[in-house]
């Protein structure tokens, strides 16, 4: 029951890491591909920056399916060793080692999409404001970074 | 870009636009000299530009179809030599003629139809009272009035003659009721019992149907007003093969002079910033410094009487911003316009991003034969149609890119979602990577791969500041984080094993050295001592930007992962059929082809995004730090023309 635990906190750890990034992304490019239709509506020819600016929150999820696969990696799951055997603790581990990506995806993707959402209406008053959309809405993603980058430390502590 | 002046004699300005116009050479600005006259022209076809347009609108619709792949073949516009413009350009006065033409024509149009607009509303009246065999004229009379009453019986059993009677009795109203199905009657009253009647009728929710005009029963009125519509009918065909005649004489000629007046309208648009003299007008604005030869070179052949001078640039102007380069590279133009114009001091990216970005998609879309459905579709855009320039530079791009994807996904075993052990021993022996399998290598592969971009950008700023005339502002700004990178880059090559020129305390104490740089070198810029502190420290936190800018990078691993499991998932659903009796193979056919479609053109578009995101994002903010206006001269927008060489 104990090494069952193990590999299924690994599992968990992996969904959780990727479903969070994704709800967040899904979340906040919702928002901007909101404010992005109004837009496109009126101005169809701003629709590439209105793609790129829609993408910007789609970043969070990519990050959990990095996190994920890092997770699975790291723990072995990946392989498919039959013998592979994780303690509940280990397992506990990954679990956490994995909610920095999870957590700060989720929450920074809404904050992000909404960022961009903002960034998009400064497009629409004036093209040349591209580049400072893009990095305001950016600035937000960078606490999802750093979730990945806590999450990559645990990880590689886990083995040490 | 040169802010100049131009100065042309009164009497051959629209030729000298003309030619500014076909070299896209100028932007123009309004003149702001207090000592010369405004310039008041106005466009002389004003009024007959738009009936044009109008015109050739009109029989678009009856343009004979051209079929998607001729269209894409053949293409779309006209080929027109210049001198053949110039000729056009002045006898588009004669285009009033087909236009009056066409302009009667959409008038009978619109007569006709109302015609049978209204056919078909007494068509629709008379349908209803066709079964009441008594003459329209003798509905109203000088003692009684019918009218037709209908009503949607809730009950089956109940029948509108019988709700009737009930009622007219009930209102001792005098009556005839002469049916026609059970819910639906023509009614006969006194005319003076008509108001009377209609309340009773009212009252039980039945409505009166409109009395059809005519004079005879309304089946033989019903039969004339079809028989009219026959022939309207027949008439507005008639009239619509005039319209596709019209449309294969007359739309060419009707698009093409829409298009020449259009371009003499923004020339007198043009005309509207400048200034006069007694002989001359006075035009400012940006030139393409390039086009200036073609330009004078074209002025004196046609014996123009104008000149060309440098003006000043005013406080607080700005000149705008055109990108060029080479053919090669000019594809990837479309990713730094995606992002807007750089400013007008800094570096033109698209040469420094060209490899990148041929790199990264590569890099996020890693399958050969995704790749290969990119090159082919591409090459046959180039090869086989005539498509507008941007859509062919746009095709080029996309060849690029899907070269990138074939070699990186080789080297990545990707096939289509094929397992690597499936695939032939000579597949085998070049994959170096399995993303899948064992995905560190490839990540610590896209983080070495943010370090070198980033390092790039800031050796690329030090260039866009010795421009600018900073060199040595740009190496103590940017030189102390190159040092940290090398430091940083040495102490992985190092760790693993791979270079020992150093101990691992000595390269910590190199970056203890490199952190004072960046901390004495960002000191600087700050005002007094306190501002000097905060500045150094604020330094020192760019390390944190660094940090997450490179980490980025790992989203290059993710979506090739994504693009891996994608077409997997596809294959793995496309042989979960192929056990189905008799159409099996079908099904996973499809199933394969319309998976693989779609994984393409999805993972294609994120791979793309997602590329230029790490320019934007991670790359231009090394190096572009302002934003600029884009060059927007006078020039032809040929929609429906190509201007070829005599």
């Amino acid at each position: 029951m104990e090494l069952f635990t193990g590999t299924a906190l690994v599992f968990a750890g992996a969904a959780i890491t990727a479903v969070l990034g994704f709800a967040g992304s899904a979340v906040g490019m919702g928002y901007a591909g909101q404010a992005a239709a109004g837009v496109v509506g009126e101005k169809p020819s701003l629709f590439g920056k209105m793609l790129l600016m829609q993408a910007l929150p789609g970043s969070q999820g990519i990050y959990g399916l990095v996190g994920a696969f890092l997770i699975l990696n790291f723990s072995g799951v990946l392989g498919g060793d039959p013998s592979l055997v994780i303690e509940g603790s280990t397992g506990m581990k990954y679990f956490m080692a994995g909610l920095p990506i999870g957590i700060a995806g989720l929450v920074s993707g809404i904050y992000q999409g909404i960022v961009a959402a903002s960034g998009i209406s400064l497009i629409a008053k004036d093209e040349a404001n591209t580049g400072r959309a893009v990095t305001l809405a950016a600035m937000v993603e960078t606490w999802a970074i750093f979730g990945v980058l806590i999450s990559f430390i645990l990880l590689i502590s886990i083995g040490a | 870009m040169q802010k100049v002046r131009l100065i042309v004699h009164q009497d051959e300005v629209d030729t000298a636009l003309a030619v500014l116009q076909r070299h896209g050479a100028m932007q123009f600005t309004d003149v702001t000299d207090e000592t010369m006259g405004d310039t008041a022209v106005v466009f002389p076809h004003a009024t007959l530009l738009p009936r044009v347009q109008h015109a050739a609108n009109f029989l678009s619709q009856y343009s004979p179809n051209v079929g998607f792949f001729k269209a894409l073949r053949e293409g779309t516009r006209t080929n027109m030599s210049e001198k053949a413009v110039q000729k056009r350009t002045a006898e588009t006065d004669d285009i009033e003629s087909i236009v009056v033409d066409v302009e009667a024509l959409q008038v009978e149009f619109a007569d006709k139809n109302e015609i049978i607009r209204r056919l078909e509303e007494r068509e629709a009246i008379l349908t209803v009272w066709k079964e009441l065999p008594y003459k329209i004229s003798e509905l109203h009379t000088g003692l009684t009035t019918t009218r037709l009453v209908r009503r949607n019986n809730p009950r089956k059993e109940d029948v509108l003659r019988d709700i009737l009677e009930t009622a007219f009795n009930e209102a001792n109203i005098s009556y005839a009721i002469t049916p026609i199905s059970t819910e639906l009657v023509a009614v006969t009253v006194l005319n003076e019992e008509l108001s009377a009647a209609i309340t009773v009728i009212e009252s039980i929710k039945a409505e009166l149907i409109s009395t059809p005009l005519g004079e005879e029963t309304p089946e033989i009125e019903l039969i004339k007003v079809q028989e009219s519509l026959a022939k309207m009918r027949g008439e507005i065909a008639l009239l619509h093969d005039q319209a596709e005649h019209f449309a294969i004489t007359h739309l060419k000629t009707l698009q093409i002079d829409a298009e020449l007046l259009n371009w003499e309208r923004n020339r007198f648009a043009a005309r509207a910033t400048s200034k006069q003299t007694t002989f001359t007008t006075v035009f400012e604005g940006w030139l393409h410094a390039g086009k200036k030869d073609a330009v004078l070179a074209d002025f004196v052949a046609q014996d123009i009487t104008a000149m060309l001078v440098e003006a000043e640039i005013k406080d607080g102007e700005v000149p705008p911003v055109e990108i060029e380069n080479h053919p090669l590279v000019a594809p990837f133009e479309a990713v730094t316009r995606l992002y807007g114009m750089p400013g007008y001091k800094d570096l033109d990216p698209t040469v420094f991003l060209a490899g990148f970005f041929f790199l990264f998609f590569g890099l996020c879309l890693t399958d050969v034969g995704y790749g290969l459905a990119l090159v082919i579709g591409s090459l046959f855009i180039l090869l086989f149609t005539k498509v507008a320039a941007g859509t062919r530079l746009f095709a080029k791009l996309l060849l690029f890119i899907g070269a990138s994807t074939v070699a990186i996904g080789a080297l990545f075993g990707g096939y289509l979602g094929i397992a690597p052990e499936s695939l032939p021993a000579p597949l085998q022996a070049i994959q170096l990577f399995d993303p899948i399998g064992n995905p560190l290598p490839v990540f610590y592969l896209a983080l070495a791969f943010g370090v070198l971009q980033v390092m790039v950008g800031l050796l690329l700023k030090i260039y866009s500041d010795a421009c600018n005339g900073d060199l040595l502002g740009g190496i103590l700004d940017q030189g102390p984080w190159l040092l940290m990178f090398a430091i940083g880059i040495l102490y992985v090559l190092t760790a693993v094993g791979y270079v020992s020129i150093l101990t691992i305390n000595q390269i910590g104490n190199l970056a203890i050295v490199g952190a004072v740089l960046i901390v004495l070198a960002a000191g600087r810029n700050g005002e007094g001592v306190f501002g000097k502190i905060i500045a150094a420290f604020l330094g020192l936190y760019a390390g944190v930007g660094f940090l997450s800018d490179i980490l980025s990078y790992s989203r290059l691993l993710a979506l090739g992962l994504a693009t891996s499991a994608l077409a997997f998932a596809v294959n793995l659903i496309a042989s979960m059929v192929l056990g189905v009796p008799y159409i099996g193979f079908i099904l996973a056919a499809v199933i394969f082809l319309i998976g693989h479609a779609f994984t393409l053109i999805i993972n294609t578009l994120g791979a793309f995004i997602h590329s230029a995101r790490l320019q934007f994002v991670e790359f231009f903010s090394k190096f572009i730090v302002g934003t600029g206006k884009e060059f927007t001269p006078l020039t032809r927008s040929e929609d429906y023309v190509t201007v070829g060489d005599d």
